[in-house]
């Protein structure tokens, strides 16, 4: 891509013009978006291990249902968004196969929340709470990504979120509203995942590309600035509760309309992610290839049989 | 594309039949390609050419799709079963199934919240 | 509230003015006996096979099958919800104490269900086979006269076409595929074979389903209907059609989930599944 076309490019993305996958784009462009929706897809298929170690033990029959469903939900934007990612990654030879493979050779990174245990029941209602609540937050602030496919997706996607955070919630209220033992299970959940869910949003001096993403308007928010949102939305909501969030240092200023928090570890929430070092990556990771490869035999059988059974 | 056939008869009259194409049209970028109609023609590119006038003459569009029809498989209509998903209640997977959420934030002097809030929360 | 919080009379599945009464009379204790046994068996094979479905959530050899296969799974717990209603509604009990706190030799459940998923070519056999059976099964209680059961029969009919059709469509297609494929697709028949016999039973009072008319088939009918459909689709994998195991007479020796007799797998299962329902007891969750 020239120079000028370059220019041309950059201005299509300062008007607001969305780009799609079959238009001419710097390659930065093409890799960034499909880092961040790579990223972004894989992030949900294996968000659904920490839910689905609840599914057969979640306590009455509608919580049964609802958790098979959410959990159904998770690998079904992770599949919406990797098609997105595999459109545009068939130039450069990617496609479903690289796209989950990358897993396990470690190329492709998922969100810190997906490394950690979720031991107890309560986990389920605290991710369904805080986890959804962040990640309703980042990407309904990349409904207006500049990449259109990623943005078409995301409608749906933020919609079906909706039936899971009402999940999420529910599941809180009955504990919050529940006996000491149920209580106490739900605040150690909430101290569990709140250095998590600090990290999530990423660190407040942004890395080099995530301010390449905010220039190509793949992305529009800062990190900083979707974590005040999140901490302004659901701190007031954990009190509410009757709960406590284990930081001493949470307290809005109402001058400069923003929170003070402490600091996750971030070097060590960064090394977890880059490393899949954390308390649950390896044993996640061995489900998402046991799946994968562990049924290779089934997709070649299912191609040879295509080729066998003439289709209607 | 399109293709030829003799009748056989005496005259020798070619028949000259188009092939069929499906036309999707996207109205606005961030919406998805919606089945408008069909139209045949001799190629993909005159189908995408006729399908502009037959279909977007008027209204608004971004994007249009031709698909030969050949190329689509279809579900039966006939199976009515075959789509039936809202036999039986499934309010568990609907935000109409937690309703009492909002009575219960309410308990706890709190006002539930919905995700077109968060969305709000985004764009303010 | 239901436990599937239906609201509206239209979709409710469960009449209330029906309950404990047929054909305008008060049930019978020999009636209602034979019918609570029936739906016990109904439920339980249901919430069993659902459970086991969705332990293949994240799992499933692609993201899309994934999706669908949950749906399956969802219907199955989904059904069995509606049958633990009718009896609760009959016993005046919840339908979660019903789902949970029963003890495994309460449990209606063929022995086939409880057993663990194996691979994905059991998986899909034994699903194919436990669905067709569910299908002749159905249709067996279209003509029940206890109308909650016959009209919720009718509307949970039509969810099960997908379920045959996608699980037929994946056997055939494992079967059709040769190689290891076709191997394990023949080892998982075996073993769906080796503990078909109870799905076939219909419990203690098999006798009094028939004359009260809950439930007017023989077991031989259901394997009759049984035979005539899956022998079909193993024509189309090109499978050899393993004949029909004794459905009647001798079944000294044989487990009979409708009994309540079941392998130490239904145990394990249930461990899990009711760790945190037995956690505090209850409690609301």
């Amino acid at each position: 891509m020239s120079d000028m076309q370059y220019q041309e490019f950059m201005n299509r993305i300062s008007r607001g013009e969305k780009i799609e996958a079959t238009d001419e784009m710097p390659d930065e462009y093409r890799k960034l978006v499909i880092k961040q929706i790579h990223m972004h897809g894989i992030s949900e298929v294996m968000g659904a291990y920490p839910e689905k170690e609840w599914v057969p033990k979640a306590p009455n029959l509608r919580r049964k249902l609802a958790l098979i469903a959410k959990v159904q939900d998770e690998i079904g934007h992770g599949q919406l968004l990797l098609r997105v990612a595999e459109d545009l990654a068939r130039p450069l030879g990617k496609m479903r196969e690289e796209m989950i493979t990358d897993v396990f050779t470690g190329r492709v990174k998922f969100h810190n929340v997906f490394h950690m245990e979720a031991p107890t029941w309560a986990d389920a209602g605290i991710i369904g709470f805080l986890v959804d609540g962040g990640a309703i937050i980042t990407q309904a602030s990349l409904l207006d990504s500049s990449y259109a496919p990623y943005a078409r997706v995301l409608q749906r996607i933020c919609a079906e979120e909706s039936f899971h955070m009402q999940h999420g919630e529910s599941i809180v209220l009955a504990l919050a509203e529940g006996t000491e033992y149920q209580r106490g299970m739900l605040q150690d959940s909430i101290n569990r995942w709140w250095p998590s869910m600090m990290f999530f949003f990423g660190p407040t001096e942004m890395s080099a590309a995530a301010d390449r993403m905010m220039e190509y308007r793949i992305r529009t928010k800062t990190n900083e600035e979707l974590r005040q949102k999140f901490i302004n939305r659901y701190v007031p909501r954990i009190w509410a509760l009757g709960m406590t969030v284990p930081d001493d240092k949470l307290k809005y200023d109402s001058e400069t309309k923003l929170w003070s928090y402490t600091d996750p570890d971030w070097e060590w929430f960064g090394y977890m992610v880059k490393n899949n070092a954390g308390p649950k990556s390896q044993e996640r990771i061995a489900l998402r290839r046991q799946a994968h490869e562990g049924q290779a035999w089934v997709r070649e059988a299912m191609i040879r049989a295509g080729e066998a059974v003439p289709t209607a | 594309m399109g293709h030829e056939t003799t009748n056989g008869s005496k005259d020798e009259v070619r028949e000259v039949h188009y092939d069929v194409y499906e036309v999707f049209v996207q109205r606005e970028i961030l919406a998805h390609h919606v089945h408008v109609g069909s139209v045949v023609a001799p190629s993909p590119e005159l189908a995408l050419q006729v399908a502009r006038e037959n279909f977007l003459r008027r209204e608004r569009g971004v994007n249009i799709w031709v698909v030969l029809q050949q190329s689509i498989h279809q579900t039966s209509y006939e199976d009515t079963d075959l789509l039936a998903n809202q036999v039986l209640d499934k309010s568990y997977r609907e935000v109409s199934g937690y309703s009492e959420n909002a009575q219960k934030w309410k308990q706890f002097k709190e006002r539930a919240i919905t995700v077109e809030d968060l969305v709000n929360d985004i764009k303010s | 509230m239901s436990i599937l919080g239906m609201k509206g009379s239209d979709d409710a599945l469960t009449t209330k003015e029906n309950t404990n009464v047929v054909a305008g009379k008060t049930m019978t204790e020999a009636y209602k006996t034979a019918l609570v046994d029936l739906l016990y068996q109904l439920a339980d094979d249901d919430l069993v096979f659902g459970h086991r479905s969705a332990e293949w959530l994240g799992l499933a050899p692609d993201l899309e099958e994934d999706i669908a296969f949950s749906s399956i799974a969802q219907d199955e717990v989904g059904h069995a919800a509606f049958f633990y209603s009718l009896i609760a509604e009959l016993t005046n009990q919840d339908a979660d104490t019903l789902a949970f706190a029963r003890p495994s030799q309460e449990r209606k459940n063929a022995s086939l269900l409880e057993q663990p998923n194996g691979d994905w070519a059991y998986t899909i056999a034994r699903g194919f086979v436990y669905n067709t059976f569910e299908q002749v099964r159905l249709e067996a209680l279209l003509v029940s006269n206890y109308s909650p059961l016959q009209q919720g029969v009718r509307k949970i009919l039509r969810e099960e076409r997908y379920h045959v059709l996608h699980l037929e469509t994946w056997f055939e297609r494992l079967g059709v595929a040769g190689g290891e494929a076709r191997k394990r697709v023949e080892d998982a028949v075996k073993r769906v074979w080796d503990d078909l016999q109870d799905l076939f039973s219909l419990g203690q009072f098999a006798d009094a389903l028939a004359v009260e008319g809950i439930m007017p088939v023989t077991r031989e009918h259901l394997a009759t209907a049984f035979d005539q459909s899956a022998r079909s689709v193993f024509e189309r994998a090109g499978m050899i059609w393993p004949e029909m195991p004794l459905t009647h007479g001798e079944t000294d020796g044989v487990t009979d989930g409708r009994l309540g007799q079941h392998t130490e797998h239904l145990d394990e299962l249930l461990s899990v599944m009711t760790e945190v329902y037995r956690s505090e007891d209850g409690s609301s969750w």
